[in-house]
């Protein structure tokens, strides 16, 4: 090795750390500090109160909570919800008031009676004027709102993401001749996949691409554990990644529109999902504890991670149907089946993920009806949990919180991620140094270990702060979601992912009980990584920030874009 | 919508929740990341090694492919406590230190690898199994080292086993423990070499002074035995004797605190690391004791506990004009000396040592063809064996018997001690004459 190589070598260490902080940092202010208006999509005059409408599914009622808050007599604490369809038709429903909703003198019934500019309402006696703003104010508007992507470029950050991977590349490539071309190959993919993603998002006049630069930084950290672990695996990582680049785009651009989440596509989604898990329950094979696994072709693929993706696409919902009672025991019964199919199949881990997530979409979805159901569903579910636990979980949580009192058996594998990820230091020991990669399940459970142990524990927080950093952004895109079916779909997402996380991480570190389960992006395993851009696919449709997301439609018509 | 929003909390707790579980793990990471890192000897997979004893004979080499002892089994058990093996369980062994020693670990960059990666010991592993052999299975422990040159030379620690062998269910009690170096004893008579030492220093009448001895001596109304009646007797009459009368008035005289004071000086408080290897500490009572206990303490009774290795150094600065060559057990080209005792009284305990051995032991005897000076203890366990009545129809108590001492002799300038656990016999009968034993046998294959 010649001496600019060692001395590259020597610095690329600290250059992979430095430029890991500076992409998260950037996003960080992208996302999370940037400007971030609300859109404006109609107004109701109310005495001489101008009240704007600012998603497309509002509450109007006498409580604090409501969208469209008004403070009248007669008028129920939520009384009515006016919603706005995929095609621009506003509707108007009565929500159980006690004082009645009118459209024009026309009482609303349960279906809703569609509204229009001008119209007038009578809510409870409380008389109002409804004005939807058209295409040109809205473009008005519009013009007063601030660009995603204006205050931190995302193509300087992208370019940082490039620099890291070809360092990432450099070290990889040097450290392990026998498979220099798999690894260059699969480096030089993922350049090209967001590049590619980037220019078309250009195309589309879109600017928001700090979820994308998140993932690919994640799929990158991913791609160099597969390199050092298994780079035999190499081939099909890069299959994996394209494919889950793919289905990312094709799900945001199916997102974009409202109608196709509508009842329909969804009852035909959670039908392929029980499907899935049925010939799972039937036909799985049975790997390390688990039947999680479907080989169809001499491929094998988790079918539990795509219905991850089912159970978020199918437990979202729009406002109207929040308030549907039925809606909700179609949920439950829904997720029992899931929670229990996976307990059948042994999938502990995957039971878990589903069961909290069931709890956060239950609790954002739920009204107060609803409060009785949630509880049977969450005991019913606890259940199985216990069910599931007794057998062959308990020996994981004997171990648990003491772990360094039997390193060679219970603790055998928490000890030895905790004394590799301790070995890395800050910085990392760098590929092919490091041992731990030798010990089964170094690149999926104790994959946190195995980036501190080659890349340091500041990388490997960069990894989990990438994924907070979408979980605050879901969380302040959800504010502004135009549907609650986009909020309640980013925040179920990043909830999946954030409890993964824990358990991954805090599970090899000994705060958790082991579980196996993936780190988001970053385990080797394909389906996972397929599953976790899918979900990314959902953050992406409630980001409504001006040219922010490819999974929203343009505030107003691109005939009236002009500029 | 908003109500629904409000609600987006649940995903703010739980990315809260993961937030304060990093913070306790990164703390963790910070106070514990070293122990961690440095956990598990046989991790490093760049680390390569080899050790080698004093004639380079193999004991043990190790890298990323597989880890390696010594061909033989005799070397491989009478050396097992120097080496330990590759599963750590003999804490001081060398395999595990000099591993860890090719390891270094500090926050910023984790572990690092240094390139030295042999070894050779100034151990002799033929005088290691002769040492072994001698023990003949008995607990207990033979050291010795060259007081010139600071070179270990032996370290036989029983009972030991095999690492390559094939382990029963039971194994021997203390089996991974290093008898030479992590092993603390009751010194018994052993420890007035250092009361002497304070007595000398600091006792102006010392030499002037004359103890008697009927076999009791009672202060402050407790009764101290001794072993014998010494009848009447200077200091360096007093030593040979190892009479606890006198020694109960000289430590007194001396004081608990310059007994604590002179223990501490001279090493036998502290964990003397040689090179990588790990010792352990030694202890007295530092809590006030009255005339008696520190009576007990000067005799080496009380709570004094001491390790083998803290007391062949002891000597072997005796034997050096009082100048401790650095003693190590890894071969060094240079090595360091210092003082660890006043030389004259170092001299004068040298002078007594000798006298220990010519009026007291029998010198020509016990150790024919010896210029050889030395001292016996014997410290009591508390232990008994019940169906052994003695003359007075007290049950013959289990002590642990020490002989340590040196040679004065220009070719064979070595320090050395010997402890056996819980024997019968006395200092002299059983580890004086199995040291002459040795003694002979190290002076014929070291020439």
């Amino acid at each position: 090795m010649d001496l600019l190589t060692q001395y590259a070598l020597i610095a690329s260490r600290y250059i992979i750390v430095l430029l890991s902080l500076a992409i998260i940092v950037r996003c960080i202010r992208s996302m999370l500090s940037g400007a971030y208006e609300d859109e404006y999509w109609g107004f109701i005059t109310f005495g001489d109160e101008e009240i704007p409408i600012l998603h497309w599914e509002n509450i109007i009622g006498r409580s604090h909570t409501s969208d469209i808050f008004l403070d009248a007599r007669n008028l129920s604490r939520t009384h009515a919800a006016l919603v706005r369809n995929g095609k621009g038709v506003w509707k108007i429903y009565d929500i159980f008031s006690r004082g009645g909703v009118w459209v024009n003198n026309n009482q609303v019934k349960a279906k809703g009676l569609p509204v229009q500019d001008g119209d007038v309402l009578n809510l409870g006696g409380n008389p109002m004027l409804f004005h939807s703003v058209s295409d040109e104010e809205r473009a008005e508007f519009s013009e007063r709102r601030t660009s995603a992507g204006k205050t931190v470029l995302p193509s300087v950050t992208l370019f940082e993401l490039t620099v890291l991977q070809l360092f990432l590349l450099m070290q990889l490539a040097l450290a392990d001749d026998e498979h220099i071309l798999m690894i260059t190959g699969g480096f030089l993919l993922i350049i090209l996949l967001e590049w590619v993603c980037f220019a078309l998002m250009k195309a589309m006049h879109r600017n928001g691409f700090e979820v994308e630069t998140l993932a690919f930084y994640l799929t990158t950290f991913g791609l160099a554990v597969v390199c050092i672990s298994e780079p035999a695996d190499l081939y099909k990582q890069m299959i994996l990644i394209t494919v889950s680049v793919v289905l990312f785009i094709l799900l945001g651009l199916w997102l974009r529109n409202i109608r196709r989440v509508s009842h329909a596509v969804r009852y035909v989604v959670a039908a392929l999902a029980l499907g899935l898990l049925g010939i799972n329950v039937a036909a799985g094979t049975v790997s390390y504890g688990a039947a999680n696994w479907l080989t169809i072709g001499g491929y094998s693929f988790q079918p539990s991670e795509l219905v991850k993706v089912a159970y978020v696409f199918c437990g979202a919902a729009t406002l109207e149907n929040l308030y549907h009672r039925r809606n909700l025991i179609l949920f439950i019964g829904f997720s029992a089946v899931c929670v229990g199919a996976l307990a059948v199949i042994g999938d502990f881990g995957t039971a878990l993920i589903f069961f909290i997530c069931f709890l956060i979409i239950s609790f954002m979805r739920s009204g107060s009806i609803a409060t009785v159901f949630l509880a049977v569903g969450g005991a019913v579910m606890a259940v199985f949990m216990v069910l599931l636990v007794r057998p062959y979980v308990a020996d994981r949580f004997s171990a648990w919180g003491h772990v360094w009192e039997d390193v060679y058996d219970k603790g055998y594998q928490q000890t030895r991620a905790m004394s590799a990820a301790a070995s890395g230091g800050l910085f990392g020991n760098m590929p092919g140094n490091g041992w731990l990669h030798r010990i089964f399940a170094a690149d999926t459970d104790m994959v946190f270990a195995l980036i501190c142990e080659n890349y340091g524990l500041i990388a490997a927080l960069c990894c989990i702060i990438a994924i907070l950093t979408l979980a605050f952004f879901a969380i302040r895109s959800a504010r502004r979601g135009r549907s609650t079916y986009y909020s309640i779909a980013a925040c179920a997402s990043v909830s999946i992912m954030m409890v993964q996380l824990a358990l991954n991480v805090f599970g090899s570190v000994d705060l958790l009980p082991f579980t196996g389960v993936t780190f988001p992006f970053v385990s080797k395993g394909g389906t996972s990584l397929i599953s976790c851009w899918m979900l990314m696919a959902f953050l992406k449709s409630a980001d409504t920030r001006k040219q922010g997301s490819f999974a929203v439609i343009p505030e107003f018509k691109r005939s009236k874009e002009g500029s | 919508m908003k109500k629904i929003v409000n609600r987006s909390l649940a995903v703010t707790i739980l990315a809260i929740g993961i937030i304060a579980g990093l913070l306790v793990y990164i703390t963790r990471f910070f106070e514990q990341g070293e122990n961690w890192a440095l956990y598990f000897p046989g991790t490093g997979d760049s680390v390569e090694g080899s050790i080698y004893d004093r004639g380079g004979n193999l004991l043990a080499s190790f890298n990323a492919d597989e880890q390696r002892y010594s061909d033989y089994a005799s070397i491989r058990e009478a050396c097992y406590h120097v080496t330990g093996d590759y599963g750590g369980r003999v804490g001081s062994g060398l395999i595990s230190s000099f591993w860890n020693g090719l390891r270094h670990y500090d926050i910023i960059n984790g572990v690092t690898i240094s390139d030295d990666t042999s070894i050779s010991l100034t151990v002799d592993s033929s005088l290691n199994i002769f040492a072994y052999n001698l023990l003949a299975g008995r607990s207990g422990a033979i050291m010795m080292m060259n007081y010139k040159t600071g070179e270990i030379l032996t370290m036989a620690s029983s009972p030991s086993l095999d690492p390559l062998a094939e382990e029963d269910e039971e194994l021997p009690e203390g089996v991974f423990i290093n008898r030479c170096v992590n092993a603390t004893y009751a010194p018994g008579s052993v420890f007035k070499l250092i009361t002497s030492a304070a007595a000398i220093e600091n006792l102006d009448n010392l030499d002037e002074q004359r103890f008697y001895c009927d076999g009791d001596y009672i202060t402050s109304g407790v009764l101290i035995k001794c072993s014998g009646e010494h009848y009447n007797q200077n200091f360096e009459q007093a030593l040979a004797n190892s009479c606890n009368v006198a020694f109960a008035q000289i430590s007194i005289q001396v004081g608990q605190e310059r007994l604590i004071e002179y223990a501490e000086k001279y090493g036998f408080l502290s964990e003397l690391n040689i090179d990588y290897m790990r010792t352990s500490a030694g202890h007295i009572m530092t809590e006030y004791a009255g005339d008696p206990e520190t009576a007990w303490i000067g005799i080496g009774q009380s709570e004094d506990l001491i390790t083998p290795y803290a007391m062949m150094r002891y000597v072997a600065a005796i034997a050096n004009g009082g100048m401790l060559v650095r003693p190590h057990i890894i071969y060094a080209d240079t090595v360091t000396a210092s003082r660890l005792i006043e030389e004259s009284t170092a001299d004068r305990l040298k002078e007594l040592m000798i006298n220990n051995v010519e009026k007291g032991y029998g010198s020509y005897y016990t150790f024919p063809d010896l210029k050889i000076g030395g001292k016996t203890g014997t410290g009591e366990t508390g232990y008994y064996i019940e169906e052994d009545l003695d003359e007075d129809g007290d049950p013959d108590s289990l002590s642990n018997v020490w002989f340590t001492g040196f040679l004065y002799d220009e070719e064979h300038p070595w320090a050395f001690v010997a402890v056996i656990e819980k024997d019968l016999g006395g200092g002299l009968t059983t580890t004086g004459v199995m040291m002459n034993t040795f003694l002979h046998q190290a002076i014929k294959s070291m020439s």
